[in-house]
């Protein structure tokens, strides 16, 4: 079982822009969205206004640290939080704020061609935790090939990309 | 909004992008003054019924709300406070008088709660509005210090 990045594009006609980053809004808008899957057993909506554009911006930062195995500042602190973490990974998380309580938060450990996948949740109890969220999350985390990862995370991008490329060019016309 | 006395009309582009330059354009988007407030409120609906959703939603009263906010929680994160997850830092700051407006599903409201307003959108029945009781703001730490993710008003019980 891999991790899958849905897209559903807009349902209606989204305003034509002048720049990327308010493609991705006007998509979501028009009704575009998007969710992480992990098969029958996980599934995160992130729809409305913001939350197409949160998984966007977090898929482009996943993918330049899949890329060049840089970390993001501050995400090795997520090591102590999870369990089995082997030693040589590097940890990135992405944070879906359109939540705004119990924000889901998704945590990869990536060690060379396995990353581990963690769905857990920003508690809201004194320190905020990160728990595994009842209603939501999975115990235990997804193994799965790190190159379908980048795979899945490129395409992701891709699709979002070409319907912000359309609406750019129709200003532009 | 004004900006060094020029008045900045909330649909213009220079306004975008001011907000732009503030980083803020995701949570302008988002919880932004200028959203309409009928589609906010849906919004608390849309967020009732995915998995583990509070079904809340929230909107900044006003430019000004938003960008005290964003300043108070910058002094937050500055000075070392706030919960560190992974890269992002998560700061609540106590809300001032007319912060904004936070939207509940009346299926998740606590049993312990009196909303400020049981009905506030007769077109959205099943949507109530409680108070404001603090800004949460999310920081992403980068090699150039930390940026606004995200920042909107909320409820605590």
């Amino acid at each position: 079982m891999n991790l899958r990045l849905a897209y559903q594009g807009p349902s209606a006609p989204a305003t034509p822009v002048a720049d990327p980053d308010g493609a991705v809004y006007s998509l979501a808008a028009a009704g575009a969205s998007a969710a992480v899957e992990f098969g029958e057993r996980y599934r995160l909506p992130l729809d409305g206004t913001t939350g197409l554009a949160e998984l966007y911006q977090q898929v482009e930062r996943l993918l330049a640290v899949l890329r060049t195995g840089k970390p993001a500042p501050g995400d090795d602190r997520l090591r102590a939080d999870l369990p089995d973490v082997p030693a040589t990974a590097i940890m990135h998380s992405c944070h879906f704020p359109s939540y705004m309580v119990e924000m889901p938060v998704i945590a990869f450990a990536i060690d060379g061609p396995l990353t581990r996948v963690y769905t857990r949740t920003l508690s809201e109890a004194q320190g905020h935790p990160l728990v595994v969220g009842e209603k939501r999350d999975l115990a235990d985390a997804v193994v799965m090939p790190t190159a379908a990862l980048l795979d899945e995370a490129q395409t992701f991008i891709d699709r979002i990309g070409r319907d912000a490329a359309a609406l750019i060019q129709r200003r532009r016309d | 909004m004004l900006l060094e006395g020029e008045q900045l009309s909330s649909e213009g582009a220079r306004h975008a992008e001011v907000f732009k330059q503030l980083g803020l354009s995701h949570a302008y988007a988002g919880h932004g003054a200028g959203r309409d407030v009928l589609a906010m409120a849906n919004e608390a609906l849309q967020n009732a019924a995915k998995p583990g959703g509070a079904g809340m939603s929230s909107i900044f009263a006003t430019d000004e709300a938003m960008l005290r906010s964003l300043t108070a929680a910058q002094a937050e994160v500055a000075a070392g406070k706030g919960i560190e997850s992974g890269a992002k830092t998560l700061i609540d700051i106590p809300a001032t008088p007319n912060t904004g407006r936070v939207f509940i599903a009346r299926s998740k409201m606590p049993a312990c709660v009196t909303p400020l307003n049981e009905t506030p959108l007769t077109a959205l029945p099943d949507v109530a509005e409680v108070p404001a009781t603090h800004v949460r703001a999310l920081f992403t730490k980068t090699d150039r210090g930390f940026e606004i993710f995200d920042i909107f008003p909320g409820f605590s019980p």
